[in-house]
């Protein structure tokens, strides 16, 4: 089970089972289309680290998504 | 035409001069700094009689075009020795393009015994009048006095008593839509030009008569529409309006960069005491005159700005930005979002900028003035610097100097500016952009983070780096609020159409991106002949010595990665 947490945001956690280890991109557009949340901009910390897109993530794997804004 | 006012101020005299230009037409950012540029000495005495000041506003003003009535204010900075353009939100823009100005030059000084003025713009005079019933006063005592006086409705530009002493952290306020001088152009040290020209205030009043002429009314309302859609469509943006920057704690503890007890780590532990859910659920809780989201001008879509109340419901603070509670909160190891917001308002009385302070303290409480998370000793700290103590003039004299004094090594600044809320170490885009920017440490442009596929590498982070100082300089270059960024970061096109029925002038997207690069090629040229060298872009020794802790990384950007990123 890969958990997907999108930070400052109301969605609920998402838990997504996943067969193999797959790009980031598609789990979170799967996760994203679950929660009801129109992605944009993210930037994604896997297990502690930040990963792109094309990374894989795998069963037990958690991730955080932010919004990617920036400071003021 | 575009016209701008020069007012001597030992004189008194004034002149009002036209031009038609391009660099007229942009503002802003794109016409202060190459009124610095011609008409500055780079090797003046920024304090002195031969340096300027300008006051410029951007190519959408006092329009229906939201969050573009930002003003832009240049010269020579005090702090760095190079070039400064520092901009604020808060309605003199908006007076001012009802005055029918572009441009307000503060020129030459009169001696230093002169008594403080107030210069008045109306659509009838200029006027220099007495201001020295506000010397000595806080900025929010300032600001009620110029309220009462003016009405709430004039655009006010103020310093506090830091500026009056000359110390080189301090900034400009300029009142905001309830005339409270609470939006500051804070870095740089200008507040400390605009007193060195013994002008303690400058007020445009409210009885302008210049209306925007569009070329096409009926395209220009279509594209103001338009960018309101897209502000409001824009998830990153709509994230602005619920949580504002405040957002960014959570993300940079993620990321391993909220500066945290002197930039000597990147996380803080209990970082969530102090993130944007915590200040959102405070506000809300508390109610009274808190206020989540809030315009700094008017039009905004995107409110990002907030009221923080006090636990009676009062107005504590307002606004309360990341780059702030970073800087006086992880960085002073505080934890308490009463303690920042109490931090921020005696720095906005005393008209200091809250990230060089910021900066600054976090090296006297390194050499052991007071302790890290001690919320008492930091503000009364805090509160030396608003009653000009000799330690709170060191500290309101910015990092680098407190450093020097107090005997840091670990200074974080670069040029001598103390550097934004994101550790270098973690961030190697972000550090890049603070080496190679011509403002010294600096964020609002050349902001990386949010694309940076491995931050800890510095590889391809000079051309990271140069290409978000082209995007984020785009609306420092037409007087626009820099979150409007994220909706036309891909296209210009809907800003520049709205030039192009407003004023008959087509400006392409490449021809745009050539005046943004040619002002940061201009701003390095001054600094250059000022006297700053490639060994002034860089951190701290430390910061290339000591490894952060969480991820091992020191800075290994060389110079000759500086110079490229400097290179326009």
């Amino acid at each position: 089970m890969v958990t997907v947490t999108f930070k400052l945001s109301e969605a609920p956690p998402v838990s997504l089972t996943i067969d193999q280890p797959q790009p980031l991109q598609s789990v979170l557009d799967a996760a994203a289309r679950q929660a009801g949340v129109d992605l944009g901009g993210f930037i994604a910390v896997c297990n502690g680290r930040v990963i792109t897109g094309q990374e894989l993530v795998a069963e037990d794997d958690s991730v955080e998504v932010f919004p990617a804004i920036s400071g003021g | 035409m575009f016209s701008i006012l020069r007012i001597n101020t030992a004189t008194g005299e004034t002149k009002r001069e036209s031009y038609d230009t391009k660099e007229y037409l942009l503002g802003a950012r794109t016409l202060s700094s190459r009124l610095v540029s011609q008409e500055v000495k780079p090797t003046c005495d920024p304090l002195g009689r031969h340096n300027k000041l300008f006051f410029c506003t951007g190519a959408l003003v006092g329009t229906t075009v939201s969050s573009s009535d930002r003003v832009s204010i240049g010269g020579k900075s005090p702090l760095t020795g190079g070039i400064k353009e520092s901009n604020a939100g808060g309605v003199v823009g908006t007076r001012m393009a009802e005055q029918g100005l572009r441009c307000i030059a503060l020129e030459d000084a009169p001696k230093a015994d002169a008594g403080w003025k107030i210069i008045v713009i109306g659509k009838d005079k200029v006027e220099m009048i007495d201001g020295e019933f506000l010397a000595g006063k806080g900025v929010y005592e300032k600001s009620d006095l110029l309220s009462e006086k003016f009405g709430k409705k004039a655009g006010c530009i103020t310093v506090g008593p830091t500026a009056e002493k000359l110390l080189v952290a301090s900034g400009i306020a300029c009142s905001d839509p309830h005339g409270v001088c609470s939006r500051y152009a804070g870095r740089g040290g200008l507040g400390a030009v605009m007193a060195s020209k013994k002008v303690i205030a400058m007020v445009i009043l409210p009885d302008g008569e210049v209306k925007p002429n569009y070329v096409d009314p009926e395209a220009f309302k279509a594209g103001s529409k338009k960018i309101v859609h897209l502000l409001k469509e824009n998830p990153v943006s709509s994230k602005f309006t619920k949580y504002g920057t405040a957002a960014m704690v959570d993300i940079c503890q993620a990321l391993n960069v909220l500066p945290t007890g002197n930039f000597r780590q990147g996380t803080m532990e209990d970082a969530e005491k102090i993130n944007a859910q915590t200040m959102y659920d405070t506000i809300k809780e508390r109610g009274g005159e808190g206020r989540t989201q809030h315009a700094c001008m008017l039009p905004c879509a995107i409110q990002c700005s907030n009221v923080y109340p006090d636990k009676d419901g009062k107005l504590l603070c307002s606004p309360i930005e990341y780059e702030t509670m970073a800087l006086m909160g992880s960085n002073l190891c505080l934890k308490n979002l009463d303690t920042i917001a109490k931090m921020n308002r005696i720095s906005n009385d005393a008209g200091v900028d809250t990230l060089e302070v910021g900066a600054a303290m976090g090296v006297a409480l390194e050499a052991g003035i007071a302790e890290f998370g001690d919320d008492e000793a930091i503000l009364a700290l805090m509160q030396e610097v608003r009653d000009l103590t000799p330690m709170g003039r060191i500290l309101a004299s910015g990092c680098k100097v407190a450093a020097k004094v107090l005997g840091v090594r670990h200074a974080p600044h670069v040029l001598g500016q103390g550097i934004p809320a994101y550790e270098p170490r973690g961030t190697k885009g972000m550090a890049m952009t603070y080496l190679s920017s011509p403002m010294g440490g600096d964020h609002t442009f050349g902001f990386t983070l949010r694309d940076e596929e491995v931050p800890t590498s510095k590889e391809g982070k000079v051309g990271l780096s140069k290409k978000f100082q082209v995007i984020g300089s785009r609306m420092d270059a037409m007087g626009t609020c820099n979150f409007v960024r994220y909706s036309v970061r891909n296209d210009m096109s809907p800003l520049l159409d709205l030039m192009k029925a407003m004023y008959d002038v087509e400006i392409t997207a490449e021809e745009f991106d050539d005046f943004v690069k040619e002002t940061l090629r201009i701003e390095h040229q001054f600094n250059t002949d000022a006297g700053i060298t490639l060994a002034d872009h860089r951190f701290s020794e430390t910061f290339y010595e000591e490894q952060q802790p969480e991820t091992g990384e020191k800075i290994d950007i060389t110079d000759e990665e500086v110079a490229e990123a400097c290179r326009w």
